[in-house]
């Protein structure tokens, strides 16, 4: 398979891929957060195959199981195109050419098979995924950068799907009436994907509009992103579709008001 | 960004997916632009061609990257 068959099906234009408006400080802060998110792109290809056979097997609707299996293949791609851009900032030597593992999945071991799928769709999709979406909207927002504009849209119009496939998932589930284990579990969840998140973005350089052109986002946007996404998109979901919130209340305020 | 237009993308667009396949459609998706061209579509569910951005359109709001005409 040549690279140029992982390619995104929007076109990138890497060869007129100029870096050259930021300064070498910089262009190492932004790299890094794209040699950062390769890897995690790279780990989402596991979890998205654990999902495929999790959700062969306890049964789902087809368009679920259809957009779960090419998510594994989408990430695959993601991993190329952050390479990429990490490349083009940092230098061919600074970035691993592949990589290999497999991301660290909760077991889950008090559950029943069908709570244990259950649980990890939601944490993959209408939480990880979704917050991501809602992230690179933002990133896309600030970005001008031909080349990284393109990239960032290759990789959200994949995103929002990912996203989008978790809230179906659990919409059958909550028609069915199985949504069983998934309100006690929910505190543990949102922490280890929203907690996790708004810890990592307070980590990072504050808000910097050179940085922002090349696809990335600073401490205080990051912040507010990440919360909006659980306070406007995640939270209402769940409401929508009735799974209830009460014991993951005190959780969500303290994300959404606390320190990170 | 509009945080309600997010929820009706990812959430709502997730969900009429089902809908949709349910009803027998014919499903696939894309996030392209090409959703804001069927922005006047009709709000009834299609039966017969659905993808996520009708489905995003359902919910009320076309799916666009920003800066996207």
């Amino acid at each position: 398979m040549t690279a140029g068959s992982l390619e995104s099906r929007r076109p990138i234009l890497w060869e007129s891929f100029d870096v050259g408006a930021l300064s070498s400080d910089a262009r190492s802060v932004v790299g890094d957060t794209w040699r950062e998110r390769m890897k995690q792109e790279h780990l989402a290809v596991g979890a998205f195959a654990l999902l495929v056979q999790e959700l062969a097997e306890d049964g789902c609707d087809p368009i679920v199981l259809s957009l779960v299996t090419r998510a594994a293949n989408d990430e695959v791609r993601h991993t190329e195109v952050c390479r990429r851009m990490a490349v083009a900032l940092l230098g061919e030597a600074e970035v691993p050419a592949r990589l290999h593992g497999f991301p660290k999945v909760p077991q889950h071991p008090q559950s029943s098979r069908e709570e244990r799928v259950l649980l990890h769709v939601v944490e993959m999709c209408c939480l990880s995924e979704t917050i991501t979406g809602v992230y690179f909207t933002e990133m896309l927002g600030r970005a001008t950068q031909p080349t990284a504009r393109a990239a960032l849209e290759s990789l959200l119009q994949d995103e929002i799907d990912h996203g989008r496939v978790g809230w179906a998932y659990l919409s059958t589930r909550a028609r069915d009436s199985r949504l069983d284990g998934l309100s006690a579990a929910l505190p543990a969840l949102i922490e280890r994907t929203v907690g996790r998140a708004l810890r990592q973005a307070d980590r990072s350089h504050e808000d910097d509009a050179a940085m922002e052109s090349y696809g990335w986002l600073g401490r205080t946007t990051a912040l507010a992103t990440i919360r909006r996404a659980l306070r406007e998109v995640i939270v209402p979901g769940f409401e929508t579709l009735g799974v209830s919130l009460s014991v993951a209340r005190s959780t969500i305020d303290k994300l959404l008001d606390g320190a990170p | 960004m509009n945080p309600n237009r997010m929820f009706r993308v990812i959430v709502m667009g997730g969900i009429a997916l089902v809908a949709a396949s349910a009803c027998g459609g014919s499903v696939s998706t894309s996030t392209d632009a090409g959703a804001d061209a069927r922005a006047d579509a009709p709000a009834t569910l299609r039966l017969t061609v659905v993808d996520a951005s009708d489905a995003a359109t359902e919910a009320g709001v076309p799916y666009q990257f920003p800066g996207e005409t």
